[in-house]
């Protein structure tokens, strides 16, 4: 009876040993699933994370550099944050509010995630060697912007071949004289994004729409390139100068005041001339003495 | 003929004391309200003086009333065109000081202040700020010659007389001066109907009287300027301008006027006069001269029966002609021709009309003795107010109109004094009539209507025949149910 049941007891834990090994394998995607997961990660790394995180090359402005970050972070608290960082903020997490501490500038879209693609890229953070590394694409020559015709593009004069709306409908450059004045007040104002930014990522950023409003307006409106490196050649154009309203501006408006008010009074100097009064003064100046 | 019926007032100036009861009745019952502080729809001055507002005369500064352009009448502040032009910046209007920046006095802190080592005072404060001021004018600054100087000196009728007149005028113990009251004239060509952009400013038809509808008022104040007299003041709380309704509610009531109830002198007469509609354009462009003439023309003999019957062709109602019948301002315009209108060269066709003072003008050489009917006569060009000033005031410069009723009123004090003293000639009462032009019974109807006559003859108030004015526009019946509190609508601009 004894040796039975220690069959019978052998056997059930084998079996139990085989179907947690199966469930295992079944949760941690080995060899080509992994690489197609990770590879399906890296796409949408690129489209989605890339303008302000790096992988490995170290902190930026932007945000932070998000190799090994599966290990440092909650699985859940990375899917919570990365669906709603807003929210999380909001909701008094430490992390957040540390996070939103070291980068001041910027808050990380919510970004919009199928329940797949989530565990895309989150396979792809824990596991970026997985994916095999593409031959180097043919680099294209890199095309020179016109900051004019960027400018002509950003304030609409010259439309986007593709339709999309100019920037200024939502965005000002206050660095251009393009602030307030001109209603554009939607999005931020654009004046330093250059600078924080650097060509590339915003050459980056203008293909990849890592922003839900932008997304909804040009991922159906492309720009093309040409448009692209003259939006960033303006902006570059502009990123350096300090002075938002320039002297000559002001004296302008001084000037057009003045005038202004100069008509009004000229047009009411003889009217509603008190007639009591200058009788008063009259007699006391002594010019209206009686004999 | 179009005849029509006016209700219309005669001053006695020789009778006025000057003692502004009327302001005060005409103030207590319509302008003591917010907004309105500074308004007088009745005021009195003294003459000569600026009066309120200051130099309201001079219409070079107020382009008051109107002026004949070539052949055509026209408003001095100019023609619809004009008149649209200036609508957000009037330029012709009096400014708050002109009027008087109106006053009241701290007076409870006479019996609230703190004890300590000075008496305390009612400070002046603004009506307007409620802020401490000095009060540099008001609406009587000018009362009984003070300021003379300034005010006196000024007055646009003093500065048209020769230097000689004016040195003469302001001689020490020479001054002379009298009160005028003033109310709206309720002109027949009045000018602030015809300046009204809004349309908002109408002539009652059953009786002259000139309002301004508050509903359709916009404020654009161009009725201030139109108006020569400066009787239509704008409301600043309201943002309407209103004016003097001749008490038109009491008058419906059949009593008199505030003003006219209230007069300590009583000096004030009123009645219906009955007038051609027709001819009024053509008594306006008359020369300035003869306006006061074509004035007295114009009014129509309520005895005629020929006029009676056009006069009720014309809707005149019968007994508003019973009324014109009795009017005394009927009797002193144009019967005795005793009464004149308050600058009949602006053109609107007053309907005030003034017996000039005759006191102060002959006061002087005769006190104690009265002279004969000749020397009289010769006096009156020796006169202490010179009487181009007095015509100036009351017939468009003309000399002779004025002359003509100080004759006549020469004429009544002879009688009179030949009546109660007895001192002097028959020849001389009788000679007196004959160049005044009146007869001994006309002489004695005058000094009965200046003297003895009680309110009811005075004043005599026409049946106002409400039910007919309210049939044109309602079923009487529904009106007497519904109309208790009057009809009250909201102004389409709300204050």
């Amino acid at each position: 009876m004894t040796k039975r049941l220690w069959l019978w007891k052998c056997l059930t834990w084998l079996t139990a040993l085989l179907v947690a090994a199966t469930a295992a394998v079944a949760a941690q995607p080995t060899g080509k699933q992994l690489t197609k997961l990770a590879e399906e990660g890296e796409g949408l790394f690129n489209q989605r994370c890339i303008a302000c995180h790096t992988l490995g090359q170290g902190d930026r402005v932007t945000g932070p550099d998000l190799a090994g970050v599966t290990e440092r972070r909650d699985h859940q608290w990375l899917i919570d944050f990365i669906t709603n960082p807003e929210k999380m903020l909001a909701s008094g997490d430490p992390l957040a509010k540390e996070l939103q501490q070291k980068f001041p500038n910027l808050q990380m879209p919510a970004q919009k995630m199928e329940p797949g693609q989530m565990d895309a890229l989150l396979t792809y953070l824990a596991h970026p060697e997985e994916v095999a590394h593409h031959p180097a694409e043919v680099a294209t020559p890199k095309l020179t912007g016109d900051h004019a015709r960027g400018e002509a593009l950003f304030i609409g004069t010259t439309a986007f071949s593709g339709g999309g709306a100019p920037c200024l409908a939502c965005h000002g450059i206050a660095n251009a004289g393009l602030g307030r004045a001109a209603g554009a007040s939607y999005g931020p104002d654009l004046s330093s994004t250059f600078a924080d930014f650097g060509e590339e990522d915003l050459l980056d950023m203008l293909v990849e729409l890592p922003f839900p409003s932008m997304e909804a307006i040009y991922a159906t409106r492309p720009l093309n390139e040409q448009e692209r490196a003259d939006l960033s050649a303006f902006m570059g154009s502009v990123s350096g100068q300090v002075s938002p309203i320039s002297g000559a501006l002001t004296l302008h408006v001084v000037l057009a005041t003045l005038v202004i008010f100069a008509i009004i009074g000229v047009l009411g100097w003889r009217r509603l001339q008190g007639v009591r009064r200058p009788l008063v003064e009259q007699v006391r100046k002594g010019k209206g003495e009686l004999a | 003929m179009n005849i029509r019926a006016q209700v219309s007032s005669v001053f006695h100036l020789d009778k006025c004391i000057g003692c502004h009861t009327c302001s005060i009745a005409c103030k207590n019952q319509w302008t003591d309200r917010k907004g309105a502080e500074y308004m007088w729809w009745n005021n009195v001055e003294t003459k000569p003086g600026t009066g309120y507002p200051t130099k309201w005369e001079d219409q070079e500064q107020y382009k008051g009333g109107w002026e004949m352009q070539g052949e055509t009448l026209q408003l001095k502040i100019g023609g619809r065109g004009s008149t649209l032009g200036k609508i957000f910046h009037n330029p012709s209007l009096p400014t708050m000081d002109d009027y008087y920046e109106p006053f009241t006095f701290r007076y409870d802190d006479l019996t609230s202040a703190p004890a300590g080592k000075d008496q305390p005072t009612a400070r002046p404060v603004s009506m307007v700020t409620g802020k401490p001021m000095k009060i540099e004018a008001g609406p009587n600054w000018d009362d009984d010659l003070s300021g003379s100087n300034i005010y006196a000196a000024n007055d646009p009728g003093v500065v048209k007389l020769t230097d000689e007149e004016q040195r003469q005028l302001f001689a020490i113990e020479k001054m002379v001066f009298f009160h005028m009251p003033r109310i709206c004239n309720h002109c027949l060509n009045a000018g602030c109907v015809a300046g009204c952009p809004s349309g908002a400013i109408y002539k009652r038809g059953e009786d002259g009287i000139v309002l301004i509808n508050q509903d359709k008022c916009r404020g654009w104040r161009m009725c201030v300027s139109a108006c020569p007299y400066k009787k239509t003041y704008y409301g600043w709380t309201t943002g309407k301008s209103e004016k003097c309704i001749l008490c038109y509610p009491r008058q419906e009531a059949g009593q008199a006027p505030a003003c006219f109830h209230s007069c300590v002198g009583r000096i004030r007469y009123l009645g219906v006069l009955l007038y051609d509609a027709d001819r009024i354009e053509s008594v306006a462009k008359q020369d300035d001269k003869d306006l006061a003439a074509a004035q007295r023309d114009i009014i129509l003999d309520p005895f005629d029966p020929q006029v009676i019957e056009d006069a009720k062709k014309s809707g005149v109602a019968a007994q508003v002609i019973k009324a014109a019948q009795k009017s005394p301002v009927y009797k002193f315009v144009k019967e005795w021709g005793i009464a004149l209108p308050l600058h009949p060269e602006f053109r609107t066709l007053p309907m005030l009309f003034y017996v000039p003072p005759l006191l102060p003008v002959m006061s002087m050489d005769n006190q104690g003795k009265q002279k004969m009917a000749d020397d009289f006569f010769t006096t009156l060009e020796q006169a202490r107010l010179p009487m181009q000033y007095l015509a100036g005031l009351f017939a468009g410069g003309n000399e002779e109109e004025v002359k003509a009723v100080y004759r006549k009123l020469i004429a009544v004090r002879i009688q009179r004094r030949s009546v109660t003293v007895g001192d002097l000639p028959a020849a001389e009462v009788s000679k007196a009539c004959s160049v005044a032009k009146l007869s001994t019974e006309a002489v004695d109807a005058v000094y009965r209507m200046t003297t003895l006559t009680r309110i009811k003859e005075r004043i005599v108030v026409p049946p106002m025949l409400r039910e007919e004015a309210i049939e044109a526009g309602m079923d009487p019946h529904q009106h007497r149910q519904e109309m208790g509190f009057g009809s009250r609508r909201a102004p389409k601009r709300r204050w």
